[in-house]
């Protein structure tokens, strides 16, 4: 269980400039939370300060009742093996220089002791990377010959290379395409349901945070602005803000910023005029995906 | 009157040197006067290709054909390059992701709006000056005689974004080609400037051309959608159309990949299970 | 081979597959540059005047014939002779080893001692890093010759001052550079992921810092060795380099400057061995950067992909294309 209370965070200045004020937030075991907010509201800032990567300027954060605000040494290494962080960018957090085995390797090497390329390290990298999907092909490629789902799957192995329990994920399928981050989200529900980890899912993608959480924090100017179950939430936000937000967010047919003209100039087109390519494309149309050559002698 | 706006046929994009299948490959559409269509897709999907063709835009490397690419009833490809400079410039506003890289960060925003319509429609410069303040009142921005004074880092995201759309309008054109206008800004600023171009598109009668990744906002803007995948147009519907329910596996996948507010929690979400429209494999740069 | 078992599929994850596997695509991304090839081709033979070394040509190098002295070009020397007879061509070619090596050495020993500091700067706290940079700024505001004429001053002419004078005189110029470099990946996300992971010092300023700074570093380097070159020259041209009878190129400059309406040659010859060393030098070391980086690897077809038991062409075509050529060798029986 992770608990943050009267979290400050304040970034040194000139001039000093407060992110997060007074912030309490909690994550149950086994639960997934949620954290939205738009940019600005000092989301990240509370990702990094919960795991140690910002220094808190007041309150404490708890972890399975152990006190970790502002860790060192012994206290640090402890953090770092229990809670984990996955980063927006999947391109910037991954070593441009390392193949993707190795990076899974290094994280079960720090977390067990073996070094890189024993037997140990390479029999759980291949399991951590099968377990979220990466194909095998995949392994001995550099980060930048992968697509962000790939290396999206990639990080989560090398948090999950920890046994970590708790996993912070700071908007890890914004840089995503739809279909590609539909996938991450169900692998991120089974891993959950499998491993019963906890989780705490920041974005500002409403929709998928009500989608994939059971409890809710929404935070705006470095404040958390209303809590509660995300049903609840969803169903009766109390705050104007959550209002605010909810009511910007598209949904299929809203048509909320459009006064339909009856006036339009343009008759509205009949339902023939419309065409649909065949249903199966032709042969030529869509590239298969490549089909990684394997050793075929 | 021509009643098209917009006409593309069998636009084909290729880089020019490789043997690699081409980016976008025999797209047909087209924008009528006063319409608003989206073009949806997702990464490599040529949506982006699609719309800096169409405004002879294309970086170099890339080369364009078609068979017709007519824009206001002026052929875009056989025309002079100055005649279709002046063409574009002033009858097509282009606006793109991220307004920053557009806008000059070392210039003043009048400077910039008042060099670009005089440049266009050779206006005085008191006269451009005052074009360019009711552009930004167009546009909902708040003390316009101040902005011209302010340099593009000053303002913020949502504001650029209107900036730029100001900058557009100024020379009233019959069509704004806009390219994820909105991926960069947070939702409640998405909302303002997705209000903004529908007002604009009602006054002015000006057609918009909205290219996303987001088909749900789409679906709240548009009067007709247009999908692609992989260079190709898989369908091109009308909005109810769309949401009685697309004919095209891909759009339908489209529409369930992305959960919203009344997604089932308790079940996994639909995914792109034919691998034919598989994007995680990385497609081919 | 080590005791894990290949996967089910055929795929694994081996070291020493990988290994291999990068070496080669290392080598065939340099191969795939035509101005990589040519620099090497130059550097060849400009390592093999350097292991000839001024004794490989006998005495034609340094036996002087007062009689025939400062001709211009003819069948006995092909390049005329300097003022005191000696044939130019032989005497140039007999000095590439001074020229080259002792630039070389001192350029190294300024590569160390820089990446050394600024690695040190860039780790420490801030009000180290502002004082130290201050100083590297200071020292560098003098210009390399200044500050290696200065050297020269407190150790005294010759060989030995002239190295160390470069050393010196190049130490700022790598500590600034490693500096900002090393700066500029401590803050990228990766760092932070592999700190959160729980990497350690000796991990992250290896596989970390150490390869992604690796490349620009060795254009910097070769680039640098190009500019002791001519800096080596220079103060053999000033009269602060080596001496006689040791000679290089710098030296031979001077000396055939003077002499210029004689025999122009005589300063031309040494003057386009600086150049062409020079420029080989910097760009070998521009097409080594190029080849140590994955990032670039599937840009240009190799000019001996089929060659190099390669079946399938390493070009850019398809994204996997590099990747896939790994895996297809280390799975050969």
């Amino acid at each position: 269980m992770l608990e943050l209370k009267a979290i400050d965070v304040t970034y040194p200045g000139p001039p000093p400039f407060t992110a997060v004020r007074h912030v309490d937030l909690t994550v149950a075991s086994g639960t997934t939370v949620g954290l939205v907010g738009e940019s600005g509201s000092g989301k990240s800032t509370i990702a990094r300060a919960a795991i140690g990567l910002t220094p808190v300027t007041s309150g404490t954060v708890t972890l399975d009742g152990k006190d970790v605000t502002n860790p060192r040494g012994r206290t640090l290494r402890e953090l770092r093996r229990t809670a984990q962080l996955v980063f927006q960018d999947p391109y910037a957090s991954l070593n441009p220089r390392m193949e993707i085995a190795m990076a899974v390797q290094e994280a079960v090497s720090v977390a067990s002791g073996e070094r890189i390329g024993s037997a140990h390290c390479v029999r759980r990298a291949t399991e951590l990377l099968d377990r979220t999907g990466v194909p095998r092909a995949a392994m001995i490629r550099y980060p930048h010959q992968l697509s962000g789902g790939q290396l999206q799957r990639v990080s989560i192995a090398r948090a999950l290379a920890t046994e970590a329990t708790m996993l912070i994920l700071d908007e890890v399928t914004a840089s995503l395409d739809v279909s590609v981050q539909a996938r991450i989200l169900n692998l991120l529900r089974e891993l959950q349901r499998d491993l019963d980890i906890s989780m705490l899912y920041i974005s500002h993608d409403l929709s998928v945070v009500r989608y994939l959480t059971d409890h809710l924090y929404v935070m705006r100017h470095g404040e958390i602005v209303e809590e509660g179950s995300s049903d609840v939430v969803f169903g009766s936000p109390q705050h104007e803000y959550t209002r605010t937000l909810l009511a910007a967010v598209p949904t299929m047919g809203g048509n909320r910023w459009r006064s339909r003209r009856e006036h339009a100039s343009v008759p509205p087109l009949s339902e023939e005029a419309e065409r649909a390519a065949p249903v199966t494309p032709p042969a030529d149309s869509v590239e298969a995906p490549t089909p990684v050559p394997r050793g075929t002698r | 009157m021509n009643d098209v706006i917009l006409r593309v046929e069998d636009l084909t994009i290729s880089t020019s040197g490789r043997d690699d299948p081409p980016p976008v490959r025999g797209v047909d559409f087209t924008v009528r006067r006063g319409e608003i269509v989206g073009i949806v897709g997702e990464s490599g999907s040529g949506k982006t290709l699609t719309s800096l063709g169409i405004a002879r835009l294309l970086p170099h490397g890339l080369s364009l054909d078609a068979t017709t690419l007519e824009f206001d009833g002026h052929d875009l490809i056989g025309g002079s390059d100055r005649e279709l400079r002046r063409l574009l410039g002033t009858q097509m506003a282009m606006v793109f992701q991220d307004p920053m890289s557009s806008l000059n960060p070392a210039r003043k925003i009048g400077k910039q709006m008042v060099e670009a319509v005089r440049e266009h429609r050779g206006l005085s410069k008191s006269a451009a000056r005052e074009l360019a303040v009711r552009s930004l009142e167009d546009v909902y921005i708040t003390e316009p005689e101040k902005r011209l004074w302010q340099y593009p880092h000053e303002l913020s995201g949502g504001m650029r974004q209107r900036v730029m759309i100001a900058m557009g309008l100024m020379s009233e054109p019959s069509l704004i080609v806009a390219d994820e206008p909105t991926t960069a800004l947070d939702v409640t600023v998405q909302a303002q400037v997705m209000q903004l171009l529908c007002d604009l598109n009602d006054r002015s009668g000006s057609a918009v051309l909205l290219i996303s990744h987001n088909i749900s906002l789409l679906s709240e803007v548009c009067d007709r959608i247009i999908v692609m995948f992989r260079g190709r147009i898989v369908e091109d519907l009308t909005t109810s159309k769309l949401l009685a329910g697309p004919d095209h596996p891909y759009t339908q996948a489209l529409m369930r990949a992305v959960p919203d507010l009344a997604t089932d929690r308790t079940k996994a979400l639909e995914t792109i299970a034919d691998t034919e429209f598989d994007l995680e494999e990385p497609a081919r740069a | 081979m080590t005791d894990v078992h290949p996967d089910h599929d055929g795929t694994d994850v081996r070291g020493d597959q990988r290994r291999r596997g990068t070496t080669r695509q290392m080598v065939r991304a340099f191969l795939s540059s035509p101005t990589g090839i040519l620099s090497g081709l130059v550097l060849a033979a400009l390592a093999v005047l350097v292991v000839m070394g001024p004794n490989g040509f006998g005495s034609a190098a340094v036996v002087s014939d007062l009689g025939r002295a400062s001709e211009g070009p003819s069948e006995d020397f092909v390049a005329g002779t300097d003022a005191l007879g000696r044939d130019i061509l032989t005497r140039t070619l007999a000095a590439t080893r001074t020229s080259i090596l002792y630039a070389t050495l001192a350029v190294l020993i300024a590569m160390v001692a820089g990446a050394l500091i600024g690695g040190l700067l860039a780790a420490a706290g801030p009000r180290v890093r502002r004082i130290g940079g201050g100083v590297i700024d200071t020292m560098m505001g003098f210009g390399d010759i200044l500050l290696a004429v200065v050297v020269i001053a407190i150790v005294g002419v010759g060989s030995q001052g002239a190295i160390l004078a470069i050393a010196v005189a190049f130490t700022p110029n790598f500590a600034r550079f490693t500096y900002s470099l090393v700066d500029s990946v401590m803050v990228r996300d990766y760092m932070a992921a592999a700190k959160v992971i729980g990497v350690g010092r000796s991990g992250i300023s290896r596989r970390y810092v150490g390869r992604n700074v690796a490349d620009s570093m060795a254009i910097v380097t070769f680039t640098a060795i190009a500019e002791g070159i001519m800096a080596m020259s220079a103060l053999s041209f000033l009269g602060l380099g080596v001496q006689s009878p040791t000679f290089d190129w710098g030296q031979m400059l001077t000396d055939g400057v003077r002499n210029f309406y004689l025999n122009p040659y005589a300063a031309l010859v040494p003057a386009a061995l600086i150049l062409v060393t020079g420029l080989a030098v910097g760009l070998f070391g521009d097409a080594l950067a190029r080849a140590v980086n994955p990032v670039l690897w599937s840009e240009r077809p190799s000019l001996f992909a089929g060659r190099l038991g390669g079946r399938r062409p390493l070009v850019g075509k398809d994204v996997m294309g590099p990747g896939a050529a790994v895996e297809t060798e280390g799975n050969r029986p």
